[in-house]
């Protein structure tokens, strides 16, 4: 498994969480103790998944990921070559060169990083550490720009310029499913034209939902565009590139709530500090609602993206799914960004200073938020019988402060004074309790604890000692950091959109309109301590191992 | 153990040090499995992209042992790139061909253009040009200018062609397509699937209903009686098939795509080709034979006879 995965809360594991009851405190809440038991198998369940899927994918040539583990290099050490070895008790164990170097083509010398582990999967299967050249380019035409339906007898096509399988993007069709004659037909798109090889081919795309669909046969050239029981309002696009895709779906996951599973969308969206990335859902509650043309996505949850550095990234432009592997990547213009889109797991180790089962519980709109954003909380009394004297609430800040909060939400110290008595709306009525809630906004990334501290009196027992209670709520203020950043080269321009054509191959448009493909580097090596052997990726003219 | 080397007071250890060039590790994939299937192993240092396209001509693009399955075969194998060379086009004055039946033809050495091909009376050729050598240049690009120079034909290079191409690369091929079986509907007014048909090539198996061509759709007055429109491959006849029936015709695939490979096969039997490697010797009465071989057949068969045992006089 990718060790950057985990840090990250895995989907699989409210997957699992659904199999308890409804009211169950673990299927309600992703910071419950019974989630945080559930964590670690919901996220080894997904790497298999992800295994099982892209290996299956592979049985198959048309899905078959053209980019995976093939030739490396290997630089036998000689048998003379020590490696630094430590001496335990029972073992001896071997230590990681302190440094590995490459000599690239124009001699100058880069430093490796091990993989982390010393895995095969990181060495191959982690994001790139450089961009090295701009390969091919072209001016970037689509197949076909984005045309209404109704004026596609007159539409010219381009040939692609790189021939391929091709994207075609069906929108603003309403139903899917048309009522033909008392008989339910499905809209499909029918391309005619050459395939790769110039030989005479056509194919027909159905689509459920207005969305992206890629073709099967590879095309060189479009000759003839025609549509089945679309809408002449609705508007198609052919690309060669990933591009056309605003809310690319992601096929290797799915957002789970406590509800029900539902396909996850990304798209970049405009936080208050910085960009971030938006998972989307279709908002319609079942499938065959959204064949039926309620196909509006709504937002779930928002992170705000950070570099690998930390470092905000205000500018995000576009975001593409690259294929056959975990990352989203976001460009802003000069960079390329690759990130894991599932969110940090906090730190609920503070969730001890919870008492268990408290009868004045917190609670929030959102587990899940991100900076700048404003989040109600409020208090709920789970039972009847109480009385509550005096409640105090505050809030430990990811940089380490514990600040109080007043009844309108504002920071005061945390300090006695912070006691809220003679609490209106604190009785349990006929319809159940009304809390009292306040308004917090989050000024910075991290996680937010809250407390909630009460002193109550519980009337089904026979004692009439006031009892103390702290229940404790995490906010995140999410913040997906990059697992890497790399520069794209000054030749291939500005960027303007980031893009995958069907073989895998990552490509720029910059701001001229003119597409680059891109070429990567991994610096990445594995070293064999037994058989003394250095591997790496990329064809480096020497290699300089320090043991 | 770490080297170690003695100072006059202390033992420093030196950390080993060691600079030298990786060598290539191939590794086996998924990729490698469908070439196994496939019988097309990777070619030395081949990335997956290359690869993966290789593989996935295999099955459309056959290799074989005639002319263009050798070029199917042979281009794959070095990892080269067959490509649509250029597209030719009859010109037309609004929907009808100023040429009234043209005709296409790659042959080994050339390519003609023929105005008028299935009329055996009078068929005419519009020009003849040797893709070895137009004259003025030996590129795709020099070939395209002189299709433009006909009078019936307009040609365009392909999309992935750059034009500096050698055009001698044009795969043996013609504008024709023969279709061997096609089956007929059961209706008396129907299309065939290919349009442009030529005008002596329909047969029709069934031919109780397919008896006696008639010269207009309103002359489909007895049983037996039909009538087709060539250009737009309508049949109209007085009964109707059976729907069990099949028919065969050629058809003229217009804007015709001529394929094009950087490999190309000849055989050393083909007349065509014989005429580039022999000198032509002009008979009394007129007509031509060949006589000695010419530069180029010099270095062909001196290549030839470089790889294959000869046994001159034997």
């Amino acid at each position: 498994m990718l060790r950057v995965l985990e840090g990250k809360r895995s989907w699989v594991t409210q997957r699992l969480a659904n199999r308890f009851p409804p009211w169950s405190r673990l299927r309600q809440l992703a910071q419950s103790v019974g989630q945080q038991v559930l964590e670690p198998l919901g996220r080894e369940a997904e790497n298999s998944y992800w295994w099982a899927n892209y290996n299956l994918g592979n049985y198959l040539l048309n899905t078959s990921d053209p980019n995976q583990l093939q030739r490396l290099r290997k630089l036998a050490l000689p048998p003379s070559f020590d490696f630094r070895t430590r001496e335990e008790s029972d073992s001896v164990l071997y230590l990681t060169p302190t440094s590995v170097r490459a000599q690239l083509a124009d001699e100058s010398w880069v430093t490796l990083t091990q993989a982390a582990d010393n895995s095969l999967e990181e060495f191959w299967y982690d994001p790139p550490d450089a961009i090295t050249a701009a390969g091919e380019s072209y001016t970037y035409a689509a197949v076909l720009p984005q045309r209404v339906v109704s004026a596609l007898g007159t539409v010219t096509t381009n040939s692609p310029s790189v021939p391929g399988r091709l994207f075609v993007t069906l929108s603003n069709n309403g139903s899917s499913m048309k009522n033909y004659l008392h008989t339910i037909v499905r809209s499909s798109v029918e391309i005619r034209g050459r395939d790769i090889h110039g030989l005479e081919a056509k194919e027909r795309i159905y689509f459920a939902y207005n969305g992206t669909v890629v073709t099967k046969l590879a095309w060189s050239e479009i000759e003839q565009v025609s549509t089945e029981y679309v809408d002449d309002s609705a508007f198609l696009q052919i690309d060669w590139l990933s591009v056309g895709q605003r809310t690319p779906m992601d096929n290797m996951g799915l957002h789970v709530t406590k509800d029900r599973e539902k396909f996850r969308f990304f798209e970049l969206g405009t936080g208050t500090y910085a960009s971030t990335l938006r998972h989307m859902t279709f908002a319609a509650s079942d499938f065959i609602t959204v064949q039926e043309g309620s196909d509006e996505k709504e937002p779930l949850l928002e992170a705000e993206l950070l570099d690998n550095n930390g470092a905000a990234i205000d500018n995000a432009v576009s975001l593409s799914l690259w294929p056959h592997r975990r990352w989203v990547t976001v460009t802003d213009g000069t960079n390329l960004h690759f990130f894991l889109p599932d969110l940090e797991t906090p730190d609920l180790s503070v969730m001890k200073e919870r008492t268990t089962e408290p009868v004045l519980q917190i609670s929030v709109d959102n587990e899940w938020s991100f900076r700048g954003e404003t989040i109600t909380l409020d208090y709920l009394l789970k039972r009847p019988f109480v009385q509550v004297f005096r409640i105090r609430w505050s809030v430990l800040k990811p940089d380490g402060t514990k600040v109080g909060l007043n009844a309108s939400g504002e920071e005061i110290a945390y300090s006695e004074s912070g006691w809220v008595r003679n609490l209106s709306n604190i009785n349990f009525g006929k319809s159940g309790f009304s809390g009292d809630p306040i308004e917090y906004t989050l000024p910075a990334t991290g996680s937010y604890v809250f407390y909630l501290e009460a002193t109550i009196d519980d009337r089904l027992t026979t004692k009439v000692d006031p009892i103390e209670q702290t229940d404790v709520w995490i906010v995140q203020a999410a913040g997906n950091a990059a697992i890497a950043s790399v520069s794209i080269p000054v030749s291939a321009g500005t960027a303007s959109s980031v893009g995958f054509d069907t073989y895998g191959q990552p490509w720029i448009i910059n701001d001229s309109g003119v597409a680059h493909r891109l070429q990567f580097r991994y610096d990445k090596y594995l070293v064999d301590f037994i058989s003394k052997l250095i591997y790496v990726r990329e064809d480096y003219n020497f290699l300089e191992v320090t043991a | 153990m770490p080297a170690v080397k003695f100072s006059m007071f202390w033992e420093v250890a030196v950390a080993d040090q060691y600079i030298g060039t990786a060598a290539e590790q191939r590794t086996k994939n998924d990729l490698d499995a469908h070439g196994t299937f496939l019988d097309l192993p990777r070619l030395p240092r081949e990335e997956g992209v290359s690869y993966i396209k290789r593989l996935r001509s295999v099955i459309p693009l056959r290799g074989g042992s005639d002319q263009a399955g050798l070029v199917h075969g042979i281009t794959r194998e070095l990892g080269l790139d067959e490509k649509v060379g250029m597209k030719i086009t009859p010109i037309a004055s609004g929907s009808v061909w100023l040429a009234p039946s043209p005709h296409v033809e790659v042959t080994a050495t050339t390519l003609t253009l023929y105005s008028e091909y299935y009329n055996e009376d009078n068929y005419t050729v519009d020009r003849t040009i040797d893709i070895f050598d137009q004259g003025s240049g030996y590129l795709m690009g020099d070939l395209v200018n002189q299709v433009q120079l006909s009078q019936y034909f307009v040609a365009e290079l392909g999309p992935y062609m750059t034009g500096d191409e050698k055009s001698n690369g044009l795969i043996q091929d013609s504008s024709a397509v023969v279709i061997e079986k096609e089956w007929v509907p059961g209706n008396s007014y129907f299309f065939l699937e290919n349009t442009d048909v030529i005008e002596t090539s329909l047969f029709f198996t069934e031919k109780a209903v397919f008896t006696t061509e008639v010269a207009s759709a309103d002359l489909v007055v007895a049983e037996g009686d039909y009538y087709v429109d060539y250009p737009s491959a309508t049949v109209t006849s007085y009964g109707s098939a059976s729907g069990r029936s099949t028919c065969r015709y050629v058809y003229r695939d217009f804007p015709w795509r001529i394929k094009w490979s950087p490999v190309t096969v000849y055989s050393l039997r083909d007349d065509n080709y014989r005429e580039k490697l022999f000198e032509s010797e002009y008979m009394l009465d007129g007509s031509t034979r060949q006589g000695v071989v010419s530069d180029e057949g010099s270095q062909v068969y001196s290549q030839v006879f470089d790889r294959a045992t000869s046994l001159w006089g034997r």
